[in-house]
């Protein structure tokens, strides 16, 4: 089972073109932030919204090809969605609304195995406004995946819930996710929940698909400032020259294996060290600069300074006392050169 | 509020059950319902699709077409009694065609219900296309990624969610037809026990019997209460 789609279309001020392939058995997360085209590209290989140019095909089935003119409807591809708020449909009781997809005399009792199977067996005869966000979402889930479909699509289904039930939720949702043996693609903006549930993250940000990989290599090798600032790293882009980046604002950074054309530069904000006075010794980064926002999250305070490049450094509470450090104080900044890890753009 | 009081204050209630159940009376009550609840009817099977098409299909004309169906809500009842005539009666532009298959509308039963479907519908077309427009339609999405057809969502989901929009739609329809005069007297006339509605017979008994016209026109007044009363939440929202 393999999905593959180009998607080029149009919509107010979205231009999305994405081209993606997944292969049998994994579970993707489309990651980007507000506006970037997630759910109208979910909604796309779906069929709910009509694409401009391009194809999508499943296993070889075309649900859509523009340049034949193909297009499977909705109802007639072999797809699960769960939204962004579940959509259960508040008219019809929790049994009800799981036999809606499926057909026969057995819609029903094999509606009840459904729900038997996500613990909801005592919930049938509900109506979904009386069920908890997370038992929504795994009625939602038995809807979806009782027709038996090869693509499950999921648009931000964390979402709906409290922040309080949400780790649970999610263990609940990635068991269930790993009983199902199709392609499954979800849309989210929390990179904790696409490194919790996807084998492999597509990052999306106006409409272009920016970067992909496993999660691990979306956070070594951010290309993107969006990401770098999910995975609280701080990125830079220039031309490399021998040892050095030359940055687009003018900067040059010491960078041990620097070699040539446009490159990206990776700090981590550990690496980044904050003095009071001018640094002695080996680093070969040392620039001044202002601390501008400060921020303590238990043992670690993240420091945003400006300067001749912006950046975030991690010290710890201690030692913000000790360099008596208050927002808008003026700091000594320093890396090494071996600190930062550069790679083609 | 003062011609209501005056009504009220006017009303002999005392004779009021004698009235109400004399046989002019029951028939033209009977007739009325009879009237008015085919006219609601009809206005549902055929204002349905209409407010669907008007909220869901664009097409070239939609504003025109949609403004020409509400146009009968501003229109003077008797100028469409009028045109209704101009159509369907003998001489009129399909008369000749109806006469042929054995129909005739003006001056029939069928021709008060049409009177009334006439003047009436728009509020139901009207109310039901705004139930339309503002579902989430994200429901039919839904609908349609469990597999169902054009057909099981409009009946499965549509239809259910917009349930307060149609009943509300309906009463509002079925009120109107229900006061109907000016279309209806026009184009149906006033013959007791075919075309004479309520509305009809209370202007009528004014002349000969203003004791029961009086007692007709407090019963038409509390049906109008009652729908109100039914239908504030829509207008009033939870008061």
């Amino acid at each position: 089972m393999t999905l593959e789609a180009a998607v080029r279309l149009r919509q107010g001020d979205l231009e999305l073109d994405v081209k993606l392939e997944i292969k049998p058995g994994e579970v993707v997360a489309l990651l980007g932030p507000n506006g970037a085209g997630k759910t109208t590209l979910l909604r796309a290989l779906a069929g709910l919204v009509p694409i401009d140019s391009g194809y999508v095909r499943l296993d070889g089935l075309t649900l859509e090809d523009t340049s034949t003119r193909t297009y499977v409807p909705t109802e007639k591809r072999p797809i699960g969605f769960v939204f962004q708020d579940y959509l259960l449909f508040p008219h019809m009781s929790v049994l009800d609304n799981v036999a809606f997809g499926l057909r026969g005399a057995d819609a029903k009792s094999h509606a009840a195995s459904w729900l038997e199977r996500v613990g909801l067996r005592d919930f049938t005869a509900s109506r979904p406004q009386q069920l908890s966000g997370g038992q929504r979402q795994r009625a939602a889930l038995a809807r979806a995946l009782g027709p038996d479909p090869r693509l499950l699509l999921l648009d931000e289904p964390m979402a709906a819930l409290d922040a309080s039930a949400r780790a649970e939720v999610r263990r609940d949702l990635k068991r269930h996710l790993s009983t199902f043996e199709g392609i499954r693609l979800l849309v989210t903006h929390d990179p904790l929940e696409a490194v919790a549930l996807a084998d492999r993250l597509l990052v999306i940000e106006k409409g272009r698909l920016v970067q992909e990989g496993t999660p691990a290599e979306v956070a070594a090798r951010p290309r993107s400032a969006y990401v770098a600032d999910l995975v609280g790293m701080n990125l830079l882009r220039g031309a490399a020259d021998h040892g050095s980046v030359r940055t687009d604002g003018g900067v040059s950074v010491a960078a041990a294996g620097a070699h040539e054309g446009e490159v990206f530069v990776v700090i981590h904000p550990r690496a980044v060290a904050l003095h009071a006075q001018r640094p002695e010794g080996s680093p070969r980064n040392v620039w001044r600069g202002r601390t501008e926002a400060i921020e303590v999250t238990g043992e670690r305070a993240r420091v945003r300074v400006t300067g001749p490049v912006p950046l975030v450094a991690e010290v710890t509470p201690a030692s913000l006392a000790e360099l008596h450090l208050a927002e808008g104080s003026d700091v000594w900044i320093s890396f090494k050169a071996t600190d930062v890890s550069v790679y083609p753009a | 509020m003062l011609p209501l009081v005056g009504l009220i204050a006017r009303t002999p209630w005392g004779d009021a059950p004698r009235e109400l159940t004399s046989p002019a009376a029951l028939d033209a009550l009977r007739l009325s319902l009879i009237a008015s609840l085919s006219a609601t009817a009809i206005a549902l099977l055929l204002g349905v699709p209409l407010a669907w098409l008007y909220a869901r299909v664009e097409f070239p004309g939609r504003a025109l077409v949609r403004a020409l169906t509400t146009l009968p809500m501003v229109l003077p009842p008797v100028v469409g009694g009028i045109a209704l005539l101009l159509a369907f009666g003998r001489r009129g532009l399909l008369g000749g065609l109806l006469s042929d298959i054995g129909m005739t509308l003006p001056f029939t039963t069928a021709g008060a219900v049409m009177a009334e479907t006439f003047v009436a519908m728009p509020f139901l077309v009207l109310t039901v296309e705004a139930g339309l427009r503002s579902m989430d339609r994200r429901y039919e999405d839904a609908a349609r990624t469990l597999g169902a057809g054009r057909w099981k969502v409009f009946w499965r989901v549509t239809m259910p969610l917009i349930a307060p929009s149609l009943l509300a739609g309906a009463v509002l329809c079925w009120a109107r037809a229900l006061g109907e005069f000016g279309a209806t007297i026009t184009f149906a006339g006033n013959f007791p026990g075919v075309t004479q509605t309520m509305p009809l017979a209370v202007y009528l008994l004014l002349e000969s019997d203003p004791q029961a016209s009086f007692v007709l026109s407090l019963l038409l007044l509390a049906i109008s209460v009652a729908v109100l009363v039914g239908l504030r939440h829509r207008w009033l929202g939870t008061l």
